[in-house]
């Protein structure tokens, strides 16, 4: 045994040690000070003060090392503590010093862990510099300190001897002391209380931070003074006495009121700091003692000051009384979710310090704090509060790269508002407290709204019509390689609203379009919007379900068709064709309907967190001023706008209407991505382009000079996007949900950004309102929902009542009785008044800038009625995209009808490899099974699973009654007409499943044999029932041979593979079974031998959980997978169809009983594919680019693209990937039609002689 | 995710407008101007109910009486 070193740290010290460790030679948990010294310094006298403090207090000359992983402190003799003074030029250059000072850091394991400096100006101007490792020293330490200092110079200057008395115990016996006393049931105790207290403690107490949270945190400070008025401390001092509460718990109590709402959380914890020093001994001992309390409040229920207040008292005063516990140890205990980024438990501090920052009293000389304060903090944000003479001096030091300044000014300033009021009104509830002033009211509220501006049109038909009548032969429509002008295209248009009008249609009712992109489909609009009828866009290649849904839903009963597209469905609704060159007999003149601004002009369905999607009916008076903002993004005669989007987006809305509102012209794209849409823009000079994100991104940059406005939006755009696109034309950043009618916001991006760009501010005659739980204005910089007003908001949903009441609610902010449309999106101020977008409030994703409700997808998968249930979540794949992935629970299957539909396609493809005389896979070890076989002399043996009769012809003897079955009729047929076979007397082959037992008697056989058999079995239930069976059949002492048995490490999980461990330990403990012989048949193959005994009970042993590949589940996965894929193509949209479907037993739950998506596994691809490696270099090229545009590891080369999660977006990026990599043409079409590896393959080797 | 009060269970009331619309309104919220409590407070579900069973058409009043050109 080695003596031991040094002696035991306190949790305190051990915790910070190990900190330590994982960021070695940080300064965080530095502890400077500073003072300046004016006046004659007596150097002497300060040295040997200093030496004695060090003397007296052994912590501060203590070091820690490691021993066995944890750490041990020393405690080194006294030596000098100040060597030599240094001189300075100036007190600039001295607080330049200081501040690297401060920052220096310390080695734990060589000390000494307290240094001093000090810095001479001149004769009568110095600076004294303390640093201490925090693992030696604490607050109070600091005070002790300084009055020691004071003291002990006093006396040394006067030549006195030290009159402080000797300190009763040092840290060490207190470290030794709290670790024998801090155990048993002392220590249960105080962990009792404390796990309870911090059950489900959120992860992190999310304050909004201006930048995003970095993951190793450099700690630096920045820091904020402010003074709370000493009337309002006053009463609340009042206010709290009256309630037994002290000053520090009714501050606590308003800061932890102004975290729930900042933070928009109702669960707040706020960590406390307490001395920790309950003894008498420490009181006057230097050393690290103190503690961090976490106290918890729940602000749930909106609950009043008085009510948090006392809530706060309560649990202040039982934390107090289980203060001993230390932090560290409860860290080690609950062990919280480990997090470099944040603190455990607590983020934000609080503390209400007696006095100011105590400062040596040196005798002679005038002594001051030098410099600034705390450089580094490990919270985001820690509130000191002193009181003073003048009211409460507050001091904010905050994690200076996640706030600035102005935001934890605007903080502050909330802090000393939200006061003011609960002193007047400590009745009011949290929802009720007002944090913004009135001027941050005003100018959110009002000044940021104020967007009033006339409309030159009411009605988009009307602008449209005026220049058909100016201009007539000024392009219009321009696509699939014919044009029309203002002239024509209004001929045709009103021509298709005259016939639309002679069956009844007019204001008020609704027109399905079933159209493809293009000009017809652009007349169809114009058409019904021109019979004053709203029109409804339906994609062609909707679902037969979703069209008849929509078509149901929205009660619409009249369809105008394409020429040559058949709706799958139309109910009852009448179908006229669009033959835009038919019926030149119709009157081309305009219908001249009047239509009223509160009219429908168009109705598109949006996803629907419900299950099925919704229809939101937009007006005239919404289009009309969307329209508007055409003008100011230079839109006119001779623009030409891109129409690129599908009718079913409203981002078409924008297209159309913009051109014609200008009387510009419309350009149908036909390049959908990539290369092509680059050709496109560039080719037909097109000026104005909407383009969401993940669209433009995969443009190859060119100098496009005719482009001079793109619009991005429906998805957030990267830094790299903007700085790509910005510079030479205008960028715009478009926001708005359909429900706002295409955009409530607008932002001209900048040419150069660092950050995703905001959405802007309102647009014309519109409000947008950042509102929190109580729908009271969060201040700037806090994260709310969006709401917006306006000309822009909608009628609601078609048919929908109750579901538009509670989206479209009343408006407290706006003109009596208006309207107000909750978005379910979050944003937040900028400081100029510029929202910021924060993503979604609930369950609505964007993908590739497509809304998808995951409520919509999981109603979908759980109206299977073999789902029980069913999660949908949006993963990020290792190269950055995002895909939608289901986690399923299915309702318990029948395995039964599995087994039996196992069994019939092994069966099936036996027989059909009997018949066809096709290679089985080698099998080599058949000899040595016969071999054993035959040295137990059988003389009736049953062989189950004969096959091609491999063993039968090694066993068959003229003395031997050999009986062999098999389940393919092929096999026994083979067998029987076998010319080496035929006659054999004693032999009988029959055709029987392995698990059928019928009209066999019992020990009828002194042998049975199963040989690659096993393998085929669906599971481990069915091999129990043919091990129970054969036992019967086998006479006493008798042998039952298993041949070419596979482990399942190695195993294909199709092939049912045993571990030998059921044989040896589980089986063989049967009461049949007598001994067990084992052989190995190769790599992990073996033959397994039973030798029978006695006994009535032939049952075998189960197969413990874990021993055995699962077949049968498989192939039920495989195949729910597949019918699910199926069910869900019918139902949804192709964007909307989840790309892996993962079967679980449950999902996991949070304490709440909410499904907890960070618990979710990874998506596997469960529908593993039975496809085939690729057999060309072409063929593996091609699944490796599979591979990545789906973002998987793995494609095969029968694997096909859409069934794997492919759609039409990742599709266009897959084709330009292989255009690219290959240098191939291929078009969108061709990947339709072979959509797999090896069709591709062959495709192109047809194309082009097989070049690859 | 962020609560909202027009999703949370508690108590709500019916409003409607001079125009026939009906709007969800969480009962400690004050009630906008222009707006009247026509059912509640009751809770989410019956105050959903009763917008299903009274809003019958969701054409703004005015527009279906033709009082506005």
């Amino acid at each position: 045994m080695l003596p031991e070193i040094g002696s035991i740290t306190s949790f305190a010290q051990q915790r910070m040690w190990f900190m330590v460790q994982l960021v070695p030679g940080n300064p965080f948990y530095n502890v400077p000070v500073a003072y300046r010294l004016q006046g004659p310094l007596d150097l002497p006298a300060l040295g040997q003060a200093l030496h004695e403090i060090v003397t007296r207090h052994q912590a501060l000359r203590t070091r820690f090392v490691a021993v066995n992983g944890a750490a041990r402190q020393i405690v080194d003799p006294p030596s000098a503590v100040l060597s030599d003074v240094e001189d300075v030029a100036s007190l600039a250059e001295a607080r330049r010093i200081a501040e690297q000072e401060a920052l220096r850091s310390f080695d734990l394991a060589t000390g000494p862990l307290l240094r001093a400096r000090l810095l001479r100006v001149d004769a009568e101007n110095h600076v004294l510099l303390i640093t201490m490792h925090h693992i030696v020293t604490d607050h109070l330490s600091l005070r002790i300190f300084a009055d020691e200092l004071g003291t002990l110079y006093q006396a040394f200057t006067a030549e006195q001897p030290a009159p402080l008395q000797p300190l009763p115990i040092q840290y060490v016996d207190y470290a030794r002391w709290q670790r024998s006393w801090m155990s048993g049931p002392v220590l249960e105790q105080q962990l009792h209380y404390w796990r309870e207290q911090l059950a489900d403690l959120p992860h992190a107490l999310q304050l909004p931070t201006d930048r995003p949270r970095p993951p190793a945190p450099s700690y630096a400070a920045g820091d904020l003074s402010f003074q709370v008025p000493a009337h309002v401390v006053q009463k609340l001092r009042a206010l709290g006495r009256r309630r037994g509460a002290t000053l520090f718990v009714a501050l606590l109590a308003a800061f932890d009121m102004l975290l729930a709402r900042y933070a928009a959380t109702t669960d707040v914890a706020v960590g406390v700091p307490i001395a920790g020093r309950t003894g008498e001994e420490v009181e006057g001992l230097i050393g690290f003692f103190v503690n961090t309390l976490v106290l918890r409040v729940d602000c749930s229920g909106d609950p009043t000051f008085a009510e948090v207040l006392r809530q706060v008292r309560e649990t202040w005063l039982d934390a107090y009384d289980h203060q001993d516990l230390p932090f560290e140890r409860l860290v080690e205990e609950l062990q919280p979710q480990r997090d470099l980024s944040r603190n455990p438990f607590v983020q934000i501090g609080f503390q209400v310090l007696p006095g100011a920052e105590r400062i040596p009293q040196l005798s002679g000389l005038q002594t001051s704090v030098f410099g600034g304060r705390d450089a580094t903090t490990r919270l985001d944000l820690e509130m000191n509060c002193t009181e003073s003479d003048d009211g409460l001096s507050c001091y904010l030091v905050y994690a200076a790269e996640l706030f600035d300044a102005a935001t934890m000014q605007r903080f502050a300033d909330h802090f000393v508002r939200l006061l003011e009021q609960v002193v007047h009104d400590p009745g009011l509830s949290l929802s009720r407290l007002e944090l913004l002033t009135p001027a941050e009211r005003d100018r959110q509220l009002v000044a940021w709204n104020d967007t009033d501006a006339p409309l030159a049109h009411r009605c988009v038909v009307a602008a449209f019509e005026a220049h058909a009548a100016a201009t007539p032969h000024a392009p219009a429509v321009t696509g699939g390689g014919r044009s029309l002008d203002y002239g024509e295209l209004n001929a045709r248009a009103n021509r298709l609203a005259h016939r639309l009008r002679a069956l009844g249609a007019g204001p008020e009712t609704l027109v399905g379009l079933w159209a493809e992109r293009g000009t017809d489909a652009v007349i169809g609009v114009l058409g019904i919007v021109k019979v004053g009828a709203a029109y409804l866009p339906l994609d062609p290649t909707y679902p037969a379900d979703r069209l008849e849904y929509i078509l149901a839903d929205s009660a619409c009963s009249l369809l105008v068709v394409q020429k040559g597209l058949v709706p799958p469905a139309v109910g009852d609704a009448q179908v006229i064709d669009l033959d835009s060159d038919a019926d030149p007999a119709e009157d081309p003149g305009a219908p001249g309907i009047a239509v009223h601004e509160d009219n429908l002009a168009y109705v598109i369905y949006t996803s629907g967190s419900t299950g099925q999607p919704k229809g939101v009916a937009v007006t005239h008076r919404g289009l009309a001023n969307m329209a508007a903002q055409a003008t100011g993004f230079g839109i006119g005669p001779g623009s030409r706008v891109l129409q690129y989007a599908s009718l079913c987006f409203d981002a078409s809305v924008l297209e159309m209407w913009f051109t014609w509102f200008a009387g510009a012209e419309l350009v149908i794209a036909t390049g959908l991505i990539g290369d092509e849409l680059g050709e496109e823009l560039a080719a037909s000079a097109i000026t104005h382009a909407l383009l969401v994100p993940s669209v433009l991104g995969t443009v190859p940059h060119r100098a496009l000079p005719h482009l001079q406005t793109l619009f991005i939006g429906a998805e957030a755009a990267t830094p790299e996007l903007v700085n790509r696109w910005a510079p030479g034309r205008r960028l715009v950043n478009l926001y708005g949900p359909t429900e706002g009618t295409v955009n409530v916001t607008a932002q001209l991006c900048p040419d150069h950004v660092s950050a995703t760009p905001p959405i802007g501010t309102p647009i014309a005659n519109t409000q947008v309102y950042l509102l929190d739980a109580g729908l009271a204005p969060v201040p700037v910089g806090v994260p709310g929902e969006i709401y917006a007003a306006g000309a822009g908001l909608t009628r609601g949903y078609t048919g929908k009542p109750a579901l538009t009441a509670t989206r479209l609610v009343a408006n407290p902010y706006g003109p009596p009785g208006s309207r107000l449309y909750r978005t379910g999106d979050l944003g937040r101020y900028l400081p100029d008044g510029s929202i910021e977008f924060l993503g979604r409030s609930d369950n609505q994703v964007k993908l590739n800038g497509l809304r998808i409700e995951l409520g919509e997808v999981e109603s979908v998968l759980a109206a299977h009625p073999h789902v029980r249930q069913s999660a949908v979540t949006v993963c990020e794949g290792p190269s950055g995209q995002r895909r939608l992935v289901a986690y399923i629970v299915p309702e318990r299957a029948d395995d039964d009808e599995h087994a039996e539909a196992h069994l019939r396609d092994c069966r099936q493809e036996f027989d059909k490899r009997h018949r066809e005389g096709l290679p089985w896979p080698p099998h080599e070890h058949t000899s040595a099974l016969a071999q054993r076989i035959l040295a137990h002399q059988p003389a009736r043996v049953l062989e189950i699973g004969c096959g091609e009769g491999l063993l039968l012809r090694q066993l068959l003897a003229e003395d031997r009654r050999y009986t062999a079955t098999d389940f393919a009729i092929a096999a026994v047929d083979r067998l029987r007409f076998a010319p080496d076979l035929v006659g054999r007397e004693n032999l009988t082959v029959a055709v029987r499943e392995a698990s059928d037992f019928t009209g066999l008697a019992d020990r009828s056989f002194d042998t049975v044999v199963l040989d690659s058999v096993v393998g085929h079995f669906p599971n481990t239930a069915h091999l129990e029932k043919v091990l129970t069976g054969a036992m019967a059949l086998v006479d006493d002492d008798g042998l039952l041979a298993l041949g070419d048995l596979a482990a399942p490490d190695t195993a294909d999980p199709d092939e049912l593979a045993v571990a030998l461990d059921y044989f040896t330990s589980h089986l063989a403990r049967s009461p049949r079974v007598a001994d067990v012989e084992v052989i190995a048949a190769g790599s992990q193959r073996y033959h397994v031998l039973l030798r029978t005994r006695a006994g009535a009970d032939t049952a075998a042993a189960p197969v413990p959980e874990g021993m055995a590949t699962d077949p049968l589940r498989r192939r039920q996965e495989r195949t729910y997978v597949a019918e699910l894929r199926r069910h869900a193509r019918e139902r949804l949209p192709d964007y909307m169809i989840p790309s892996s479907f993962t079967v679980m037993d449950g999902l996991p739950l949070s304490p709440s009983g909410k499904i907890d998506q960070r618990a979710l596994p990874d998506p596997e691809p469960v529908m593993a594919t039975v496809s085939e490696a690729p057999r060309s270099p072409r063929q593996k090229f091609l699944c490796e680019l599979f591979a990545e545009a789906l973002g998987r590891d793995v494609v095969g080369v029968d694997d096909n693209f859409f069934e794997l999660g492919g759609h039409s977006l990742l599709a266009i990026r897959l084709v330009n990937q292989i255009r690219a990599a290959m240098g191939v043409r291929l078009s969108l079409r061709e990947l339709f039609l072979w959509p797999t590896p090896a069709g591709l393959a062959e495709h192109f080797d047809a194309a082009n002689g097989g070049q690859a | 995710m962020t609560s909202n009060p027009f999703d949370e269970d508690g108590t709500f009331l019916v409003l409607r407008n001079s125009e026939a619309q009906y709007s969800l309104w969480p009962q400690h919220v004050p009630v906008p101007q222009g707006w009247d409590t026509v059912h509640g407070p009751a809770r989410r579900e019956e105050c959903l109910e009763h917008i299903e069973q009274n809003w019958m058409d969701m054409r703004p009043a005015s527009l279906v009486m033709g009082s506005r050109p």
